[in-house]
């Protein structure tokens, strides 16, 4: 009994210890203190390092493909890995892990998460002709990728709060991981905050400046890479030409400037790339997509 | 003998056939209207001889491009090339309905899982508050990353080459040029 007795005394010792030394600082509900304390890297949100970036792009495209998974077509999502990786390889980043996907959905929408993920939809895929047109698309958001644009946008306003919080946690779970023994409480705490980050920077959108950044900077990272850059913009005005009501569009639309005000955007690369020759390879497109 | 040879001959001229259709590269003749009264040129270059202006709305269709040029035509007279910012297409929308695209989801599957859908799957804010992370659809991703000696035929099978292009040149919509009138 007196041997107990003594457990217990030890047990609220070591409770009042721990308790003195967590800092205080909470973050929502989270005991930001209490993670420093147990041994948990704090994540700078202002100098995230590339692996970081990389896990963190990992959770928020679990996310995307939580809305709709990819197209089980291998031949299909191989291509579209192979194009996406070649327009990758002539980028400022080409040594990222890069993942292309194709998105089982009839919205028409391309997606990009930090540290090297990329996704368009089968509904984008359909209104492309070529290879150059899949570049095109892939590049843009190659671009957001290599210039941390969703990191950016994390970083600013009502969402740095969340975005320290969600570091906080992906830390933890990432440690957990690296164990291999992730519990399944931390596991669903994580799950829950990187949903909800990630579903309000894609429904939220990029800043507008940003996307201009990509069309730009993507239509000249396609010429770059041997296409014709001048198939980017025929996309745009195949976009241009489908209704602003059309259903499949809608977040397309929520989150970009319009098609028209995009291509307006563009016109001075014409001068730019005028001499530019490139391919559009549409036979290679079509036999892979199609057939 | 003769019935043999016949069937070796229709067979070669069909097979023929088929070459042909496969490389022959899809060109739609697509309708549109000018956005601004436009200079039509001979040849698809700045320095080409106007031969015609039309005016802004006027109907127009487009039957081929050469870099950022169309080649036109209107009340079905073959016409020339404009500058293809000066094009808006009337509206065309591919459906999954259309022959072929059924092959883009569900060919060469991975795994014995259900036929996937062909109905409306949607992917917009509601459905983005709705999901759930899927890692295992991660792992899945990780299946098509490209591996190097399938990059180095895929870019030899093109012709495909870096171009020595900087990426990072910005321009603003107040250098552009073009914008108006098509000349």
């Amino acid at each position: 009994m007196k041997s107990f007795m003594m457990l217990i005394l030890i047990l609220v010792l070591s409770i009042i210890l721990v308790s003195c030394q967590t800092t205080g600082l909470k973050i929502g509900g989270l005991d930001v203190g209490k993670l420093v304390n147990q041994g948990v890297a704090l994540w700078d949100v202002n100098n995230i390092d590339e692996k970081q970036e990389i896990q963190f792009g990992q959770n928020m495209s679990a996310v995307l493909l939580g809305v709709r998974p990819l197209v089980e077509n291998v031949k299909l999502n191989n291509y579209v890995n192979t194009v996406g990786g070649w327009v990758a390889s002539n980028s400022s980043r080409p040594n990222l892990p890069w993942r292309f996907g194709v998105i089982n959905s009839s919205a028409i929408n391309a997606f990009a998460a930090p540290g090297g993920f990329v996704f368009i939809t089968s509904g984008m895929l359909l209104q492309l002709e070529n290879e150059a047109q899949l570049a095109g698309v892939l590049a843009h958001e190659i671009i957001h990728v290599v210039e941390q644009h969703h990191l950016n946008a994390m970083k600013e306003g009502a969402m740095r709060g969340a975005l320290t919080q969600t570091l906080f946690i992906s830390a933890d779970a990432y440690q957990e991981n690296n164990k291999a023994n992730r519990k399944d409480r931390e596991y669903s705490a994580w799950a829950k905050k990187i949903s909800g980050m990630a579903q309000n920077l894609y429904s939220k959108g990029l800043d507008r400046a940003d996307e201009y950044t990509a069309d730009q900077y993507g239509m000249r990272l396609l010429a770059k890479s041997g296409y014709d850059p001048f198939a980017y913009l025929h996309n745009l005005q195949t976009l241009e030409a489908i209704s602003p009501d059309d259903s499949s569009l809608a977040l397309m639309y929520k989150t970009h400037p319009t098609p028209t005000e995009r291509l307006q955007a563009l016109s001075a690369q014409l001068l730019l790339l005028e001499n530019i020759e490139g391919v559009l390879l549409a036979n290679r497109f079509y036999s892979s997509v199609f057939e | 003998m003769k019935a043999i040879f016949t069937f070796v001959l229709v067979f070669m001229l069909l097979s023929m056939h088929s070459f042909h259709v496969k490389a022959e590269v899809k060109t739609e003749v697509r309708t549109g209207t000018l956005v601004f009264k436009s200079h039509v040129f001979e040849e698809p270059k700045l320095q080409s001889k106007s031969i015609k202006i039309l005016n802004a709305n006027e109907a127009i269709k487009v039957h081929r491009r050469q870099r950022a040029w169309y080649n036109i035509s209107s009340n079905d007279e073959l016409l020339g090339w404009v500058k293809m910012l000066n094009i808006r297409f009337a509206g065309v929308m591919r459906r999954e309905s259309e022959i072929g695209v059924l092959s883009l989801l569900s060919s060469t599957r991975s795994s014995n899982l259900p036929t996937v859908s062909t109905g409306v799957r949607g992917f917009d804010e509601k459905d983005l508050k709705k999901a759930k992370a899927n890692i295992k659809q991660i792992e899945m991703l990780n299946t098509y990353a490209v591996q190097p000696e399938s990059l180095q035929y895929f870019i030899r099978e093109g012709r495909l080459f870096t171009n020595d292009i900087k990426v990072k040149v910005k321009t603003t919509q107040d250098e552009e040029s073009g914008k108006g009138e098509g000349k």
